[in-house]
């Protein structure tokens, strides 16, 4: 077979292209869900015969081709769901567990019914945290529960993401918040999109991000706590100018414990800046894990929030991820900021660029080895980078909204402009290339260095 | 060539100042979604 090059090639063309376009039929029995993983190379389409399917509590209209690619979800029938779905992998679904009952939904739906019950008996709505350990359903919790809020009655809670690590509504490495107005986008892991110039098929959704800047809390704490006071006093005066929002409350998803500090004194700190009256952690009983942070936060919690500390099992469907799939999704944002999703897309702007023309500014990384010790009083300072192809090749830098030359503590925690990528650097003719989201001209503005990597 | 997304190219806003955001209302945001102009569908 191998004499026939021509015969081997047009079978491996026939195998994929019969794969993409076979249509497969599957059947959710009411109250079950299916687990899907389509990889970063492979897309997959699905379509709702009929049924009721939501995706993080937004259902899936019937009759709609919905599109995916690199992403871990899962579909959950609230009634038996008949559906018809393509790909260009022939097992997206994860094996021998895919269809599952959904043990947890109970919990969700209670948790819905009681923060609905504090919205309407009180103009200040409920602040509610969700915490628990790496993996255990926070992140999907948080999205369901923004969906609920939205889907029965005309609330519009505020959605705050305090893990830098993962994207929503914006690139990796910031903090947000986002008022939730209309439904999410089901097709999206960073579930749905910043605004745009135009009209988009799904409404558009406008955050207010604040950049760390750095991947680990570790990396700088005093700078995550700062980036987080910076978020909670512009959500405060939002909450004041904003009834309905204040009415709908917060609905704040966190890093994982593991990667606070032992003595938990972030989470004291979150608790007080977001005045939370709720907190919900996720821990299963039978996992030591769980067990041992429970023993921790279970005190704490209980003597900040009383009663309204709740814990409930993990999320029965998460799919065990690592940090590879974490990387592609972080890419995926980034990508998705400058050129858009299968939707809508959007036009970046490339240009060129000296190496005088760009103020970039770096927050300390106090884990970095090789650098200097950095004095205690020194740590929330920025550090100017010097350009060069090994400091900003393929980086991720944020614009702020302070000028060029403003002064270091005021760059530190400035409002977010927006994002440019710098896509080549040239030591000898000391110029770059770099990637606009917005046409024009780079505004005159301070940088801040990420530790984010793109590569097109 | 042409393509599905090709009229619904567009570019991304800059992000909100600090008291530009506190003062935003989510009502102004537009969708299509609503949208009953057959030239749009
Ligand atoms: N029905 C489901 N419920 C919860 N998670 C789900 C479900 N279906 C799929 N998943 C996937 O399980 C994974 C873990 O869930 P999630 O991201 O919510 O956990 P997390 O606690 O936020 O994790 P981290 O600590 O890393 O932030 C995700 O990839 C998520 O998409
Ligand atoms: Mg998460």
């Amino acid at each position: 077979m191998s004499f026939l090059p021509g015969l081997v090639e047009t079978t491996a063309v026939t195998d994929l292209y019969v794969d993409t376009n076979e249509v497969h039929r599957e059947k959710i029995p009411q109250g079950t869900i299916w687990k899907i993983k389509v990889p970063a190379d492979s897309k997959m389409t699905i379509n709702i015969v009929s049924g009721i399917a939501e995706i993080f509590g937004t259902e899936l209209a019937n009759n709609v081709e919905y599109s995916f690619s690199n992403w871990n979800f899962s579909i959950y029938a609230v009634e038996e769901v008949h559906l018809e779905w393509k790909g260009s992998d022939p097992h997206p679904i994860v094996e021998d567990e895919d269809l599952i009952s959904n043990r947890t939904a109970k919990y969700i739906y209670n948790l819905h019914f009681s923060l609905d019950k504090m919205r309407s008996t009180s103009f200040e709505g409920p602040n509610i945290l969700v915490i628990g350990n790496k993996g255990s359903g926070k992140t999907a919790l948080c999205r369901t529960l923004s969906s609920y809020s939205i889907k029965f009655k005309a609330y519009s809670p505020m959605f705050v993401n305090l893990n830098p690590q993962e994207a929503v509504f914006s690139p990796p490495g910031c903090l947000s918040a986002t008022p939730i107005s209309d439904i999410l986008d089901v097709e999206l892991p960073i579930w749905g999109q910043s605004m745009t110039s135009g009209a988009t098929a799904l409404h558009t959704k406008q955050p207010i991000l604040k950049l760390f800047g750095l991947e680990m809390i570790a990396e700088n704490p005093q700078r995550y706590l700062q980036t987080m006071d910076s978020l909670a006093s512009v959500i405060n005066s939002r909450l004041e100018k904003d009834s309905l929002v204040q009415r709908s409350g917060c609905i704040i998803d966190t890093p994982p414990l593991g990667q606070l500090s032992d003595d938990l004194h972030e989470l004291v700190h979150i608790i007080q800046k977001f005045r939370i009256n709720f907190v919900v952690m996720l821990a299963d009983v039978d996992n030591e894990e769980d067990t041992a942070t429970l023993e921790k936060v279970t005190p704490l919690a209980k003597s900040l929030v009383g009663d309204f500390f709740v814990k409930i099992p993990r999320l029965c469907g998460v799919i065990p991820s690592d940090d590879v799939y974490m990387r592609s999704l972080q890419r995926s944002s980034i990508r998705e900021y400058f050129y858009g999703n299968p939707g809508t897309a959007l036009s970046p702007f490339s240009l060129s660029l000296d190496f005088e023309d760009l103020v970039i500014w770096e927050p300390k990384n106090v884990l970095s080895n090789g650098e200097t010790a950095v004095e205690n009083n020194e740590i929330l300072n920025l550090s100017q980078v010097s350009i060069s192809p090994s400091s900003v090749q393929h980086a991720l830098i944020c614009i702020t909204h302070q000028d060029k030359h403003a002064k270091q503590e005021d760059v530190a925690n400035a409002a977010i402009l927006g994002f440019a990528l710098i896509t080549e650097v040239n030591e000898k003719r000391r110029k770059m290339r770099v990637l606009l989201p917005v046409p024009g001209n780079f505004p005159n503005n301070a940088c801040i260095l990420t530790s984010y990597r793109y590569l097109e | 060539g042409a393509t599905a997304t090709q009229k619904n190219i567009q570019s991304r806003n800059w992000f909100l100042r600090d008291e530009e955001w506190a003062n935003f209302k989510d009502s102004i945001i537009t969708s299509t979604r609503f949208n009953s102009d057959p030239d749009e569908n």
